[in-house]
């Protein structure tokens, strides 16, 4: 695969890892940028080891992790959870919740369920992540209940 | 709508606002390698201007044969060109990182990586005062003795109240700074890394 054909192909998707990790446009940008200058700098070392996917996601999910280095663009992690005063159901704003309720959990577990949206097969993650398929079949449970909830708690607000 | 919420379709509709021209990201990867060359090359040239304005004062300008003055001389060549090597390897391979590896491993690495920074760090700039007070205290010795008793006394006095400042006073300040910097960030990586050890636990 090209480096044309990876970027194409995996731009939107590592757009939006990086966006359920910090939800904000810019800055996940910068890192999805960040992402393919490693997967440009490396794609000569990629020795078949692992599914491309996996390669270049294990990268993304990594440079996202890495960002705690940047604090002062940390807090939306620990943002209390209340939401936009807008009435929600079209479509934006549920998006938007979406993507806001994920940068809300647990580091870890933004980059698990932001994998499991993103259509990754369960074993993939696991090793993108370094848990077993069990961990993250449990996880991936766990945190969808989690999100729905939050939802839920959205939805009685209005 | 909350029992069963669709998140995946939820999730894909989020569009990409910019996707940026694929030569720039090539363009940044070229722009990169050439910014830590250069620093490389900042870092080295001054160190090196450094040390030929040494040679060349200890040879030319300053034309003495004591035995003291050209040990401190070397003594302080070698602080600089320790500092040199050490922070090329701090630029260079020693902690370089492998983003390619899974997140577990990943965090491992880096919390290595920065513990290793942190003693390499305080050790070398502790090497690089001693070595650059103990060769600056030999060199001045011939022109002491040729300045005589008062200004020689002077001379030395002036050095060691300003050796003993940075000693114990700017350089812990600037360790501890950094260390301060490097601890929240290890406290940060092993905070993420309990939540992979607490995901393992579960089985």
């Amino acid at each position: 695969m090209s480096f044309q054909e990876i970027y194409d192909t995996y731009y939107s998707k590592i757009f939006r890892l990086c966006m359920g990790y910090m939800n904000d446009d810019a800055w996940a940008q910068d890192v999805a940028q960040e992402t393919f200058i490693t997967v440009w700098q490396k794609l000569a070392q990629f020795r078949n080891e692992s599914a491309i996917g996996t390669w270049i996601f294990r990268i993304a999910s990594n440079h996202c992790l890495r960002q705690l280095e940047k604090q002062n663009r940390m807090p939306r992690a620990e943002m209390p959870v209340q939401l936009e005063d807008k009435p929600l159901p079209d479509t934006e704003s549920q998006v938007r919740l979406l993507y806001k309720c994920i940068a809300e959990l647990p580091e870890i577990d933004r980059i698990i369920i932001s994998l499991e949206l993103e259509d990754v097969k369960q074993a993939e993650i696991a090793s993108i992540v370094g848990l077993s398929e069990t961990n993250i079949r449990v996880k991936v449970y766990r945190i969808k209940e989690k999100l729905s909830q939050k939802f839920k708690k959205y939805e009685q607000q209005y | 709508m909350s029992n069963n919420i669709d998140f995946k379709a939820i999730w894909q509709q989020r569009d990409v606002v910019v996707k940026p021209d694929i030569r720039e990201v090539i363009k940044k990867a070229g722009q990169l390698k050439k910014s830590a060359r250069n620093k490389l090359l900042g870092a080295n040239g001054v160190i090196i201007a450094v040390t030929i304005y040494y040679i060349i004062f200890l040879n030319v300008y300053y034309d003495s044969n004591a035995i003291t003055t050209r040990i401190g001389g070397l003594l302080t060549i070698i602080g600089l060109v320790a500092y040199l090597i050490v922070s090329n390897g701090l630029l260079l391979d020693l902690f370089k990182s492998h983003p390619e590896t899974d997140s577990f491993a990943y965090l491992t690495e880096l919390m290595t990586i920065k513990k290793k920074q942190e003693l390499v760090h305080s050790k070398v700039v502790k090497m690089y005062l001693i070595t650059l007070s103990a060769g600056v205290a030999l060199f001045l010795i011939d022109p002491a003795i040729k300045a005589g008793v008062m200004w020689g006394s002077v001379m030395y006095i002036f050095l060691f109240a300003w050796m003993a400042f940075v000693y114990f006073y700017i350089a812990p300040r600037k360790i501890k700074k950094q260390h301060a910097e490097w601890s929240a960030v290890i406290e940060k990586l092993q905070a993420i890394n309990n939540q992979l050890l607490l995901i393992k636990d579960m089985e």
